[in-house]
């Protein structure tokens, strides 16, 4: 068939064989290609570990996932990074929905705007293997809503609180569910308040505050075996400080609506499918009110808006192939502006993102067979139309001082294609190889961009509406060793990206912002080259002891070998686990290496490698009811930052912490 | 078929039959201008409409003059037109200022465009008068209009003066064709030389080099295009704004060994 010629065959374990967290004592099987996450609040021991401290928030969990880690700006609201890429190369969905932060200087990665409360999982994919939600060099992180759940409990819930001393900070959360035979509902819903934090020498770290409101809910109904479900969410957060940066958020607001049509009866060749229609929209506003010795004043709001439709299903089994596909459309339409305000003079107002819009329609297919018993192979690939479009008004006109011939329109075709072969060796040894290819269309910022003052070179940025879609041709090679007491696994990746994209002073012009050296200009380089390994080991030493440990390296340089900026070093988080009857006991080592492999031209400094141990405590009583927990993080009261936080900015110093969580 | 194309033809006759009716709604070209005086050039019978995009200032002024015939009311849209500036001293001297008249004698969209640069406001100084010249091809009649007309100082120059090393008086003033806004704007500067009280030809053998600059900010803007001497006698150029707000446009003038001249004119981009 046509189809399958265009569909490479590729195999790997499927999904739902492969959820990290499994409610029993045997071990859990990791994917090796694919990780999820569990995050709803259970008590098992693995799930401690990705979601230690129960007021942990979305970016927390993230952090402990084999190949991420976070670039820190603020307490709050930090963005992440999959093997040292970030924002355009990355997908990172909710729900398999697109949405897009509003602020210029990336203080709204959307995982600002998801709580865990919310969430049934995360799932984590790396390299161009990230491309099912679209064409991609990074990754992908999709953040998976809880949905209400169809239960002969008619009414099930947790609610809590959580204190940290560190910043006196507070977390009220709750969730339910409501079922009937025919309908279910659900809610989920958080509030956060905390001060600035003590970092390990006593000082206080100045703008770390945050506040923050979450409520999300959804409706399922069933008809029949299908169901149609309608979800919201809702998260405000206020006065959130990001120390590194010369402004703090006043507002960032963020709405998501969707819909979605869940048929799992056979019709035609497509066994199964969801379609959902989402629409969700950002608005973000910076603020300086808060700051001393501000030079001038300056309002700086943003809002972006997305909205989208999406397929996606299986095919029926041919023979032994297992096919999915997902088709989908989505529109975002941003706008970023800055009113400065002088003494005694006139406002300045310019756009710094201008009012533009971009339209993504795209294929992807993707297909799994077993070529022997112990070998599967998987294949899959996508293709995407861009559209990228700038609306007539201020912001085009700003542009055309540096663009004269600037295009209303451009459209841009994005590919990707991946094969993983997997080879069980003997009983206990499992391989993987991935090959793939994949490519990114440049973001709004290193398109359009007007001057966006960079806080680590003190550079103001100009966007590029010539740059070409970055390339990736990367290479993955994974073993796990695995038997019933111990599973260790490690992956070394290479990736090589032609058509790179970064940005070079242009010493002719010259800058807005007052106090910056110079203007940089974004383009494509030849290329960049990153590599480096995850290892995670998890160990049964006996029925109460268990250790988890995962270590991740990147090295990442351009064609000349220089360094490329906001690289971590290596990174190790070890936990030592003992579960007895209702108590379970943590503690952990987190440490990195020393990073000295620095980017000076973007501001860098080598940081030093730190350890930090920290302690935690669980017991659960009245039948599992109710939870209490607690610990301390930062033992030993250490004064240190790691290499991805902004302006060296020191992380808490010893913090106590407990949450109480009744089940009900 | 026949019948429809029949059919089809009529009903086009009578709609392009309404469609040139003399009651048809005409665009007023004067929209948006200000009018700053009107008078009846005696001698020829034409009813003289000063109007300009602004009230009088002493700068570079985008004057424009409509005329209508004083019987019949017709539009006069063909006409020599001549406008003689004149301030009357206290004291009773008199002097002129630079003018631009109106090329040829064709009226674009019913007015007349023109240029006036006054070189001092009305007030204590003296007072200003425009006579404008005109011809009234229906009865081939020529006559004179005059007004007084009140010109006041901009908030801001927009207008300067110097003197060349060899005593020649000189005045520099700027001109947006079109309203200023964020991007790339056409820029006029117009360079006049004072020959005597009446005479102020436009000189046209000056390097000049612009630089846009936000003094609050100390930032300027990229890409913009030095003004260059047209046929006319007017230099243009171009003058980017990266944002609203208050600007300094600095000119300086430069021409073969004489020492440049250096000044800036404030503008405000709304």
């Amino acid at each position: 068939m046509k189809t399958l010629i265009l569909i490479l065959l590729v195999i790997a374990w499927s999904a739902a064989n492969a959820q990290v967290n499994e409610p029993n004592d045997s071990l859990p099987l990791i994917i090796l290609s694919e990780i999820t996450v569990q995050a709803s609040g259970e008590t098992d021991t693995l799930q401690n570990f990705f979601r230690a401290n129960r007021s942990a928030t979305t970016e927390d969990i993230l952090s402990r996932v084999e190949g991420v880690s976070l670039v820190r700006r603020g307490s709050y609201g930090q963005e992440p990074m999959i093997h040292g890429m970030s924002a355009g190369q990355l997908n990172v969905t909710i729900d398999g929905m697109k949405m897009f932060g509003a602020c210029t200087d990336k203080m709204d990665p959307i995982s600002i705007y998801v709580e865990p409360q919310n969430l049934q999982g995360i799932t984590v994919m790396k390299g161009s293997l990230g491309s099912k939600t679209g064409s991609t060099v990074g990754g992908a992180i999709d953040m998976q809503l809880i949905q209400p759940r169809f239960s002969h409990k008619r009414f099930s819930g947790q609610a809590g609180t959580g204190f940290q001393s560190i910043s006196k900070g507070l977390n009220y959360y709750a969730n339910g569910n409501i079922s009937s035979t025919t309908s279910a509902y659900n809610f989920s819903t958080s509030y956060r308040n905390a001060d600035p934090y003590t970092a390990g020498n006593g000082t206080t770290v100045p703008y770390s505050q945050y506040e923050k409101f979450n409520f999300s809910g959804g409706s399922k109904w069933s008809i029949g075996s299908d169901s149609l479900y309608a979800n919201v969410l809702i998260d405000n957060g206020w006065d959130i400080g990001f120390t590194a940066l010369p402004m703090d958020v006043g507002l960032a607001k963020a709405r998501l609506y969707a819909l979605t049509y869940q048929r799992v009866r056979c019709h035609g060749p497509v066994e199964t499918f969801r379609v959902k229609a989402y629409f969700n929209s950002v608005f973000h506003r910076m603020d300086d009110t808060q700051r001393e010795n501000v030079v001038m004043h300056m309002d700086m709001p943003g809002e972006s808006k997305t909205s989208g439709i999406f397929v996606e299903g299986r095919f029926k089994r041919a023979g032994k192939h297992e096919l999915s596909f997902r088709t989908d459309f989505y529109y975002n339409s941003a706008m970023a502006e800055m009113t400065m305000y002088p003494n005694n003079e006139t406002p300045m107002y310019m756009q710094t993102w201008p009012a533009s819009g971009r339209g993504v329609s795209g294929i992807y297919i993707e297909d799994k067979y077993p070529l022997s018993a112990s070998t599967r192979i998987k294949m899959d690939a996508r293709v995407d139309m861009n559209t990228t479009r700038i609306k007539d008004g201020v912001g085009k006109d700003q542009l055309q001082v540096f663009y004269p011939e600037i295009s209303s329109s451009s459209t841009a075709v994005t590919k990707a294609f991946n094969v993983s072969l997997q080879q069980m060796i003997g009983n206990s040894l499992l391989a993987e190889f991935h090959s793939g290819y994949g490519e990114r269309i440049p973001t709004l910022s290193e398109t359009y961009g007007f001057y966006l003052f960079n806080r680590s070179d003190g550079f103001d940025y100009v966007g590029n509406t010539n740059l070409k879609s970055e390339k990736s041709i990367s290479s993955d090679f994974t073993l796990m060793f695995f038997n019933d007491n111990i599973q260790i696994s490690g992956t070394g990746f290479f990736r090589y990206l032609p058509d790179y994209i970064f940005a070079d002073v242009d010493a002719g012009i010259r800058p807005m912002t007052a106090g910056a050296n110079g203007v940089k200009i974004y383009h494509n380089i030849n290329s960049a080259t990153y590599y480096g390994a995850d290892v995670s080991l998890l160990t049964n030493l006996n029925n109460y002891f268990r250790i988890v440990n995962v270590m991740k390296y990147t090295r990442a340089e351009d064609q000349t070998g220089t360094p490329l900026p906001m690289i971590p070093p290596l990174t190790n988080i070890t936990a030592l686990q003992f579960a007895y009857k209702q108590w379970s006991i943590q503690s952990e080592f987190e440490g990195a290496l020393s990073q000295t492999r620095i980017n000076t031209s973007f501001g860098e400094d080598p940081t030093p490698g730190y350890m930090v141990i920290n302690l935690r405590a669980q017991c659960a009583v009245i039948k599992q009811r109710l939870i209490i927990a607690g610990g301390i993080e930062n033992l030993s009261d250490l004064t240190y930052h790691a290499h991805l936080d902004w302006g060296n900015v020191y992380r808490p110093g010893r913090n106590f912490y407990s949450t109480v969580t009744f089940s009900f | 078929m026949k019948t429809l194309i029949q059919h089809s033809i009529i009903i086009y006759f009578l709609i392009s039959l309404f469609a040139c009716s003399d009651d048809e709604v005409k665009v007023d070209p004067t929209a948006g201008l200000a009018k700053i005086a009107e008078s009846y050039a005696l001698g020829a019978g034409v009813k003289t409409e000063l109007w300009a995009k602004e009230d009088l200032f002493t700068g570079y002024n985008n004057l424009f003059v409509t005329l209508y015939d004083s019987i019949t009311n017709e539009q006069i849209v063909e006409s020599h037109v001549h406008l003689t500036p004149t301030m009357t001293m206290m004291g009773g001297m008199q002097h002129s200022c630079p003018v631009i008249n109106p090329e040829g004698e064709e009226a674009i969209n019913g007015l007349f465009p023109a240029s006036s640069v006054f070189t001092m406001p009305s007030g204590d100084m003296g007072t200003w008068s425009m006579q404008i010249r005109v011809h009234n091809h229906v009865n081939e009649k020529f006559g004179l209009a005059n007004f007084l007309v009140d010109v006041k100082s901009p908030v801001t120059p927009r207008i300067k003066s110097f003197q060349t090393e060899s005593g020649r008086k000189l005045f520099v003033s700027y001109n947006f064709p079109a309203t200023t806004k964020i991007g790339i704007n056409d820029i006029e500067v117009a360079v006049f030389e004072m020959a005597n009280a009446f005479e102020f030809p436009l000189v046209g053998d000056y390097q000049i080099s612009l630089e846009p600059e936000m003094p609050s900010m100390e930032h300027g803007s990229p890409n913009n295009v030095n003004p260059i001497v047209d046929p006319d006698g007017l230099y243009r150029g171009k003058v980017n704004f990266t944002m609203t707000g208050d600007w300094r446009l600095h000119l300086t003038l430069r021409r073969g060994d004489d020492t440049p001249q250096s000044f800036y004119f404030d503008v405000t981009i709304h």
